[in-house]
């Protein structure tokens, strides 16, 4: 699989766009069906807290996706620059306690943490935030 | 009933169930992630607020859902439980089933395979409340029979499918978290194939 990178605006009508690219890399790189969900809903996960949470939707800002495969490692590595957030640092959730208080929102740091095999995250310059998404292949 | 399309990225197509007005089937199609789950959410909840207490979603033609997309449903099945209502999901693909099972919540919904396996899960449910309303005066003693029969719960099996070890809470109908092959476990233990 070559590497691949793509830009997107901030808006959440892109986020089928960045599962639709995602999804085809790791396919592209050999991952299982059940490897590219884990990595779709993870990615998604993050996509939409970039564009919720750190630029805004419809801001005219925008954030990059790369893709690339560093042999049994699937790495997907977001760029944007927002508000710093490491989402590292968040409280970790209980599904049960998450769904008998009617939570609907919350989970994605819960997945992304759940379903990838490592999350790294670094603020450059003071001013990039890039988090860094692992997948190893079986 | 007419149809709901939603950002062009989701059609919700209502169909009235037999005579009952308060019992639909509600066909979805697309997807569901943060863009559209708020939208979704607030026409399913005008529907039930309307009226409407029993809810089969046909998610055949459902092919993602995200975390948003799982909150929606949790909202709508603690809405229909104060308004003891009910709701059944089935026909999920692979991929959707998947999402709900890897966050644990398989166990929260009532999840079917096919419109006939949802109704009747549903009718179950609803009778289920019934006997409860009426303060269990037949159901009483077919309830203590139930729990009886149960009582060998949990149960541990070997999936017939692919041979992994399983284990279950309750008797009912489950996907193989290994194979994805469909089990039964009634309310005896005995454990069959089902695809």
């Amino acid at each position: 699989m070559e590497q691949d990178k793509i830009y997107l605006e901030a808006d959440l009508m892109n986020l089928s766009k960045a599962r639709d690219f995602i999804a085809r890399k790791a396919k592209e790189a050999g991952a299982s069906e059940s490897d590219i969900t884990k990595i779709e809903i993870s990615c998604d996960e993050w996509n939409a807290n970039i564009i919720e949470h750190s630029l805004g939707s419809s801001s005219g800002k925008g954030f990059t996706i790369e893709c690339r495969k560093e042999g049994n490692k699937f790495i997907v590595v977001y760029e944007h620059e927002g508000e710093r957030f490491n989402p590292i640092e968040q409280e970790i959730v209980d599904i049960d306690e998450h769904f008998s208080e009617s939570k609907e929102r919350g989970l994605g740091l819960f997945i992304m943490r759940e379903m990838m095999d490592e999350i790294h995250y670094e603020y450059i310059d003071n001013r990039i935030n890039r988090l860094t998404l692992v997948k190893y292949l079986k | 009933m007419e149809e709901i399309n939603i950002k062009d990225s989701l059609k919700i197509t209502p169909m009235q169930i037999g005579q009952d007005t308060s019992t639909v089937q509600l066909i979805l199609n697309g997807y569901l992630d943060t863009y559209n789950s708020p939208e979704f959410q607030s026409h399913i909840v005008s529907m039930i607020n309307s009226g409407v207490r029993n809810i089969l979603f046909n998610c055949n033609g459902l092919n993602y859902i995200s975390s948003t997309g799982i909150g929606a449903f949790t909202s709508f099945l603690k809405l229909l439980k104060q308004k003891k209502g009910a709701m059944v999901l089935f026909g999920l693909q692979k991929k959707v089933y998947e999402v709900f099972q890897l966050l644990g919540f398989t166990k929260f919904f009532v999840i079917a395979e096919t419109f006939e396996d949802a109704l009747r899960e549903l009718n179950k449910v609803i009778s289920k409340k019934n006997l409860t309303a009426e303060k269990k005066p037949v159901g009483d003693q077919v309830e203590r029979k139930e729990e009886g029969k149960e009582s060998r719960f949990p149960v541990i099996f070997q999936c017939p499918h692919c041979g992994k070890k399983l284990k279950t809470p309750k008797p009912g109908k489950f996907r193989c978290a290994n194979c994805k092959g469909i089990i039964r476990v009634d309310s005896g233990g005995e454990v069959s194939k089902l695809s």
